[in-house]
């Protein structure tokens, strides 16, 4: 990110040097932008797609009148916006028996760990004037993976922290089964991922997307980690849903029995950044499945150029917006697939869920990881190291 | 040369060490204690950040933070008369503890500050994380590769001896927190009383 | 403010130590000596891995990792036990748990 943000800087004011926080600060002021704005695209892409499962069209009534005449999927445009305006505009109310430190911080932490997990995840490369391709993200961590799945367990802590400092019995409930829930997930999920690490050899998400784009055995279409690590696909995707508890694996917040779980005593802004951090945590999980089981920004065989010639205008960082575009549009792919999970299946039983997560998708994870193993061994052996 | 970390970065991260303990040991309510702890090991893998040893920040996070101090979490939960937040954590000879830890502070401190200790400059380091996709990080990294070698040539028989530890464990609490139905439990009802 | 050196560290790392000293000698409630047991715990590994670093040598770091993995172990059995021990007493109080008769 830095030496981009830089070059971008300099190329546009004719060589100003920007100061060392200004590239922090813009990638802070993008992700929390891009945070708000992707939350309520996704809010209102829910409702439409749960709208279309359930044979009906979802809001239709805010907005042009004119888009809503044409088409189900271009009314109800302002209903989101809408909806944050009144979130924000609403009382705030701390209830009197409340532990106020817990309440007051849970939401913090819930968004905290939120904001904190796009540091790694890298969206897209470009070699636009500079020597070497440059990943493009806030930083590319050497640790990348490891890091998402440890910013995640912060989610837990905080869910606690609401259940217990709600005072309420639903939330308290409601929180410690989704501690249960999502400590129990990690591990699967943890597995899962250790496949396309040792595939890579790297834990870096850069490192991850480029071993992929180079492929497997020689062959650049196995090279996606979803064709030697499909069973870890698979596992991963589950213990992603369920670790953003979205349903069917909701119990944290079932309607029918907890009222709302933790967030039941929430109101206004608390409850709106447990919403955002929900929507925000699923995208992120979509675009992780997307940077190590889909190639991320890559295709297989295709390179972008740096620039494009338009003929009257020639377009810079072109590689970097065509592999934004490719990593967004599978990356929405992966969210249409949990949509449509959600509206499918109904919700589980507790127990179920632990026995499926311990007894099948926990050995289904180890599998992965011989396979894995297995593969990674052959390509170190007849096709010479990692690919990348 | 030798390391020289950030020491605007130190000191916040010290205070926040210091403070954080200092609350997991006085808290009244002990989920505030709970939280306290989580702060700490943030903080702590904040300072390994800062030694540079990312890996071990990441695991300290991921299993501290996240699996162990929940734990600890689940069973003050479990333990404590949950509706009643304002149950105290009660605490003895907090004067006498206070003098016999100050004692061990000063002995410590002494210890340690007034030995010299062979410091060495970087170069020694195992080989750097090389990135395949030219994002720059600052020299002399031990990377993960290097700590998986370390901990799988020199390092194996405790690495095996690791897991078979954390294996009887696993056995060892299922064993001892499983409800016994021959023996009769203790009525429900008797609670934490202050004396 | 001046260079940070392994002492800092060191001297870190012993005020951590005696924080979570002392409070497993003044907490009853058995957790919350659980709690800073972990703190003793957390005071060795920067130990540990401040002197890999200054040194500078990767043991130090490896050692941290069976630390950890060995504080895991512990926390489950201490937690396992807590547990037992408030199924029979309905109380975690160490300083009343002290009946033979289990």
């Amino acid at each position: 990110m830095e030496p981009i943000f830089e070059q971008f800087v300099r190329d546009l004011t004719g060589g100003f040097q920007v100061p060392f926080w200004a590239p922090m600060l813009v990638s802070l002021g993008l992700v929390l932008a891009f945070i708000a704005l992707n939350a309520m695209f996704m809010i209102w892409l829910e409702r439409k797609i749960c709208g279309r499962i359930q044979r009906r069209m979802g809001p239709m009534l805010t907005g042009p009148k004119a888009w809503a005449r044409f088409s189900m999927w271009t009314g109800g445009w302002f209903q989101t916006p809408c909806d944050s305006v009144k979130l924000l505009l609403k009382e705030d109310i701390i209830p009197a028996q409340v532990d106020r430190f817990g309440f007051m911080l849970a939401p913090v932490l819930v968004f905290m760990a939120a904001l904190a997990v796009y540091v790694p995840l890298p969206i897209s490369s470009t070699s636009y004037a500079q020597s070497a391709p440059i990943v493009v993200a806030v930083a590319d961590l050497d640790i990348g993976l490891l890091y998402v799945v440890a910013i995640t367990t912060l989610t837990i802590l905080a869910i606690l922290t609401a259940g217990w400092a709600s005072n309420n019995k639903y939330s308290l409930l409601g929180g410690m089964r989704a501690g249960v829930q999502i400590l129990s997930y990690e591990i699967p999920m943890l597995f899962a991922l250790m496949g396309p690490m040792v595939l890579a050899g790297s834990l870096s998400l850069g490192d991850l997307v480029l071993v992929q784009h180079a492929g497997l055995f020689g062959v650049p279409l196995l090279g996606w980690f979803l064709v030697p690590s499909f069973l870890g696909a698979v596992v991963y995707l589950i213990c992603a849903v369920a670790e953003t508890n979205r349903p069917p694996f909701d119990m944290p917040e079932a309607e029918q029995e907890l009222v709302a779980g933790f967030s039941t005593e929430y109101t206004a802004m608390r409850f709106a950044m447990f919403y955002l951090a929900e929507f925000s945590n699923t995208f992120v999980v979509c675009m992780i499945f997307t940077a190590v089981f889909l190639g991320g920004w890559t295709l297989p065989g295709f390179i972008p150029p740096s620039s494009l010639n338009l003929g009257f205008f020639t377009l810079p960082y072109f590689d970097l917006l065509a592999g934004m575009a490719i990593f967004f549009a599978k990356a929405y792919a992966v969210v249409l697939l949990l949509m449509w999970i959600r509206w499918t299946f109904p919700r589980l039983r507790p127990d179920h869920l632990m026995t499926f997560g311990w007894k099948f998708l926990l050995p289904l994870s180890f599998v992965n990881l011989l396979v894995c193993i297995v593969l990674a061994a052959i390509q170190q052996i007849y096709f010479g190291g990692n690919p990348g | 040369m030798i390391y020289d970390p950030n020491p605007v970065a130190f000191w916040l991260l010290a205070a926040m060490v210091a403070g954080c303990a200092l609350a997991v040991v006085r808290a009244r309510k002990l989920f505030h204690a709970g939280l306290a702890l989580v702060g700490t090991l943030f903080a702590v893998a904040g300072l390994y950040g800062l030694l540079q040893a990312w890996f071990l920040a990441a695991v300290q996070v991921l299993v501290y933070a996240g699996a162990i101090a929940i734990m600890l979490l689940f069973a003050i939960m479990l333990t404590h008369n949950m509706m009643n937040p304002d149950l105290k954590s009660l605490t003895t000879q907090p004067w006498t503890a206070a003098a016999l830890c100050l004692m061990l502070l000063a002995i410590l401190l002494g210890g340690t500050l007034s030995s010299t200790w062979q410091t060495a400059p970087d170069t020694t380091l195992s080989p750097t994380w090389t990135p395949k996709c030219g994002f720059q990080v600052a020299e002399a990294i031990p990377s993960v590769q290097a700590l998986g070698f370390r901990l799988l040539d020199p390092f194996t028989l405790p690495f095996e001896m690791v897991s078979v530890l954390i294996l009887v464990s696993l056995i060892g609490a299922l064993v001892v927190a499983r409800r016994n139905p021959a023996l009769p439990e203790a009525p429900e009802g008797r609670e934490e009383k202050a004396p | 403010m001046s260079a940070i050196g392994l002492n800092h560290f060191l001297a870190l790392g012993a005020v951590l130590f005696c924080l979570g000293t002392y409070g497993v000698l003044t907490r009853r409630n058995a957790i919350a000596v659980l709690l800073s047991l972990e703190l003793m715990f957390n005071a060795v590994n920067l130990n540990l891995v401040a002197f890999a670093r200054f040194m500078p040598n990767l043991d130090g770091v490896v050692l941290a990792v069976f630390v950890i993995a060995v504080a895991a172990a512990e926390a489950t059995v201490g937690v396992a036990l807590v547990l037992s021990i408030y199924r029979n007493f309905r109380h975690i109080d160490l300083d009343q748990v002290d009946t033979m008769k289990g």
